[in-house]
């Protein structure tokens, strides 16, 4: 979906505060190089952290995540006809380290933005669902969305990894295995 | 708000029989799993300047609502009793001879002094919004 619309809008992507590749196991997995070679080729986020180019590999099923970020760092005013500023830096920032720092086996969240400057990363996964939404004061809000549709709600502290870390868990697979033992 | 602009009436609270219109930027609509179907984000019903602009269904067409936003690839609608029921001012804002905003008689704007709730953003996007005008 995101695909075909981004095309639709013919932004520019090219300006974003990192460089991006993907990590896309075809790329390796089509080369000349056996498959423990292919392996072995496959660059880690060390070997890339320490290239010249900061090239700042993510997982591929984080594509389309960073796509959408790129596309929306790109924002200028208005960018939602009704006035809205762009979309700042500091939430591009936070936004962008939250998504970097996901487990490998979280699902690629929705990034969406939101008027007035924020961002919100949102998750569907077994019948939870999560959003996370970076305000531009630095306010980071959430709400959770249980199996039977309660929901809570609530503001977490700049700077709390803490308490992302575990609204994080409590959508991913591992705390209910957890929680069920 | 740029498109409350110039309001030349003052504010009056809008009906709650009425349908409200708000435009949905492409990076708003998001496939939703339990549904089956594409959805506008909650995010699309936050404004984090307090007032979320619509425009009044009886005084406009969906299709003139998309022509004033060009950023939109689709329009929403809700029963403007949603948000009053959860406390939240509907009032007409409209728009006229505001500068670099084309004139809006059906503008207004849903309040409550802060931006909508991150539970009724959602509660709006998943039970009681529909297309007028749906994402190509």
């Amino acid at each position: 979906m995101h695909s075909a619309l981004l095309e639709q809008l013919g932004a520019d992507t090219s300006e974003f505060g990192f460089v991006v590749k993907c990590t896309d196991e075809d790329e390796y997995a089509d080369s000349d190089l056996g498959e423990g070679q292919a392996e072995e080729a496959r660059p880690t986020t060390d070997d890339a952290a320490t290239n010249a180019g900061c090239v700042v590999p993510f997982p591929t099923n984080l594509r389309e995540s960073i796509e959408v970020l790129k596309e929306i760092a790109c924002y200028g005013e208005n960018w939602d006809s009704y006035g809205s500023c762009p979309i700042e830096e500091d939430v591009l920032c936070t936004a962008k380290e939250l998504l970097f720092s996901l487990e490998p086996a979280m699902p690629s969240p929705t990034v969406v933005p939101v008027s007035g400057g924020g961002i919100q990363l949102e998750w569907q996964v077994d019948g939870r669902e999560l959003e996370i939404e970076f305000h531009p004061d630095s306010t980071i809000e959430f709400l959770k969305v249980n199996e039977d549709e309660t929901m809570e709600e609530g503001e977490i502290p700049a700077g709390d990894s803490v308490h992302l870390s575990h609204l994080l868990k409590w959508l991913s697979a591992d705390q209910r295995t957890c929680e069920t033992n | 708000m740029e498109q409350q602009g110039e309001a030349t009436q003052s504010h009056k609270p809008v009906d709650p029989n009425e349908d409200l219109y708000r435009g949905v930027t492409a990076h708003q609509i998001k496939f939703d799993e339990k549904l089956r179907r594409y959805r506008p984000s909650s995010a699309a019903f936050k404004d984090r300047r307090g007032e979320l602009s619509v425009d009044i269904a009886s005084k406009t067409t969906a299709a003139e609502s998309l022509s004033r936003l060009p950023k939109s690839i689709a329009i929403s609608s809700f029963h403007a009793s949603v948000p009053i029921e959860w406390g939240y001012s509907v009032v007409a804002a409209p728009v006229f001879n505001a500068p670099g905003v084309m004139d809006n008689p059906a503008h207004a704007v849903i309040t409550n002094g802060k931006a909508m709730s991150s539970k009724h953003a959602r509660e709006l996007a998943v039970n009681h919004c529909s297309w007028a005008i749906p994402p190509r």
